[in-house]
């Protein structure tokens, strides 16, 4: 593979899922399956303070991951069949001590790595270590003016030209050593940001990472954040004249299944958890982010810098866990926020469980980038 | 019998009784089992008034005795979508089937279970083909007593302290390691745990107390500890 990953499918709106027909055979004949992908910050601190930020909604008790615990970590998830380990969750994993190290030890065991962050402190030294080892990274930006970039990220207005000039080394650095790390920008929009659509795809286009997506904001289930889901529709003329600011070398994507699903689930089981997990950055498990505040309790099942991972996977408490997320115990129409990490996926293997869709022929198809990342 | 089991006996019978107009059957027959649902419409919506079945083994008949019982009341997608596992959530552990390392659903349950959920499906097939009502997002909820709804959240809080009590001893914990701080809309339950609580045990134990207060309530009650706000000091400049 080449450093350009445009030959390959991208896919930034939907699941890769059904790439992984024998996890899901083994998940439907009852056996315990390691998760494909891990989504998990290494510390719940963050140096931003954005306006959207689900991650207000998810405190728990802070235990500190150090190298020691995400070494040990990395080792278990490689060990157990774990694809791909993002540090994209509910704190700015790059202030962590262990982000370089861990990133690098990561892609030594074999283990697809990845990123989302705020970009700001990620110089070109660090640059340099991580990109070859990525699979992707991803830039949280959500506005392409530097005033209101100050206002929607909570941060003073000349950061913005700091993380805009990280982006640009980013670029250089892969494109002069022809590494495959896919770039992206990621807008989360809220209706209220409008202004900034057009301008960041402007942006995005003058710094050609790979892609821009624009993706609706989640919120917990009883709106705290106050996304007003009604309120995207207005905005549909402006994100398809985003889209068409695409050129042969940057893709602007929105993930319209998941902004048209304006904040609503087809699905009351949640399947997907086992498939696709994640982890605070205080190190607790649990099968969503939405469930990570102390308020869901009763669905954690263990914290990282207490227990080996494979541990707490094979422990009873785990699948107890699992198998209440996946019965009529729970409805993730009522009991879970809006559109979680988990949603595509859900919604794949309910309309399979339904019988409404059946696991798709795939043999001899090119199967899509960022496979470990369904 | 406490009112809040007594409320839900009521709700129950409610369900039992209910008022439907233009009942219709469908059937489904497979290998020797037949199964017919009556749906008929109740407030303008379809729902599940009778199920019933003719043959089949002992094993099977068993499951299909639970399950009527569950399924009588809710709306035909539900029954097509989630009546076999409603089937095997509903099986005591003892005549269950063998249970899985790791996530129970109907295909890994065993031939009865796949069977019957095969016939729950061809069924709500033949209720489509009669014009019923096209399949949409299912948005069903087991519903609460309307007269538990009705009751202030001191009342509610009364009747689930004593089933609080009640489980703390029967798992031999001691009276005052937890206690009811919030009734959300009458079901969500928020509890709080004295200091010196392992966190560590703390989740099995609001585990199994959900699941005390919905067999002991008929409700689905849901329980959820106090809500952690967040520390992050940058981000609340």
């Amino acid at each position: 593979m080449t450093g350009m990953t445009d030959h390959v499918e991208l896919i930034l709106d939907g699941t890769k899922i059904a790439w992984h027909q024998e996890r899901i055979k083994k998940w439907e004949r009852g056996e315990r399956i390691a998760p494909i992908t891990i989504d998990m910050a290494l510390t719940r601190a963050c140096n931003f303070a954005c306006h959207y930020c689900y991650a207000m909604l998810q405190e728990n008790d802070r235990k500190a991951i150090t190298q020691d615990v995400i070494f040990k970590f990395l080792e278990d998830a490689a060990e157990i069949g774990v694809k791909g380990i993002s540090f994209v969750s509910d704190g700015e994993s790059t202030i962590s001590p262990a982000f370089v190290e861990a990133i690098k030890y990561g892609h030594q065991l074999g283990l697809s790595m990845a990123v989302g962050t705020n970009g700001f402190v990620l110089n070109e030294r660090k640059l340099e270590e991580i990109l070859p080892a990525l699979t992707y990274i991803r830039i949280n930006i959500s506005a392409g003016e530097r005033a209101r970039y100050a206002e929607i990220m909570g941060v003073k207005e000349h950061w913005y030209d700091r993380v805009c000039a990280n982006i640009r080394d980013m670029v250089r650095i892969k494109r002069s050593r022809n590494l495959d790390v896919t770039i992206g920008l990621q807008m989360v929009l809220m209706p209220e940001y409008e202004d900034q659509i057009i301008p960041l795809a402007q942006l995005g286009r003058e710094l050609e990472p790979d892609y821009l997506v624009i993706k609706h904001c989640s919120d917990n289930e009883d709106g705290d954040l106050g996304v007003d889901y009604r309120g995207y529709k207005p905005l549909y003329d402006k994100l398809h004249a985003a889209e068409a600011l695409s050129t042969e070398n940057y893709k602007v994507q929105v993930k319209w299944s998941k902004i048209e699903a304006e904040g609503k689930r087809s699905y009351q089981r949640c399947y997907g958890a086992p498939f696709m997990l994640q982890i605070s950055g205080s190190g607790l498990v649990a099968p969503c982010g939405m469930l990570f505040n102390e308020r869901y309790k009763k669905f954690h099942v263990g914290n990282i810098c207490d227990t080996r991972f494979r541990d707490i996977w094979a422990s009873d408490a785990y699948w107890e866990v699992m198998n209440y997320l996946a019965g009529p115990e729970f409805n993730a129409q009522t009991m879970c926020g809006s559109l979680c990490l988990q949603h595509k996926v859900n919604e794949f293997l309910d309309g399979y469980m339904k019988e409404n869709l059946a696991l798709p022929d795939l043999s001899g198809k090119q199967p899509p980038s960022h496979l470990s990342f369904i | 019998m406490s009112s809040v089991a007594a409320l839900a006996d009521e709700a129950n019978e409610a369900d039992d009784t209910l008022a439907v107009t233009d009942p219709r059957s469908y059937h489904a027959q497979v290998d020797g089992l037949e199964l017919t649902l009556t749906i008929g419409i109740d407030k303008g919506r379809p729902l599940v008034a009778a199920v019933s079945f003719v043959g089949g083994t002992p094993s099977q008949q068993a499951i299909l005795e639970r399950l009527r019982k569950i399924l009588v009341g809710m709306p035909p997608q539900e029954v097509a979508e989630h009546g076999a596992i409603h089937a095997l959530t509903a099986a005591p552990p003892e005549v269950g089937p063998a249970p899985v390392a790791g996530i129970r659903n109907p295909r890994n349950a065993g031939a009865d279970y796949l069977l019957i959920e095969r016939l729950l499906r061809i069924a709500y097939r033949a209720y489509l083909d009669d014009g019923g009502v096209p399949p949409g997002h299912n948005f069903w909820n087991p519903r609460l007593a309307p007269q538990w709804l009705r009751m202030r959240k001191e009342q509610q809080a009364e009747e689930l302290k004593l089933r609080l009590a009640e489980f703390l001893a029967a798992s031999g914990f001691d009276a005052e390691m937890m206690w009811i701080s919030d009734i959300e809309r009458g079901f969500r339950i928020v509890m709080s745990f004295r200091e010196g609580v392992e966190v560590e045990k703390k989740p099995k134990i609001l585990l199994n107390l959900e699941r005390y207060f919905r067999d002991t309530t008929g409700m689905r009650l849901e329980v959820y500890l106090e809500e952690m706000t967040d520390q992050n000091k940058i981000r609340r400049i």
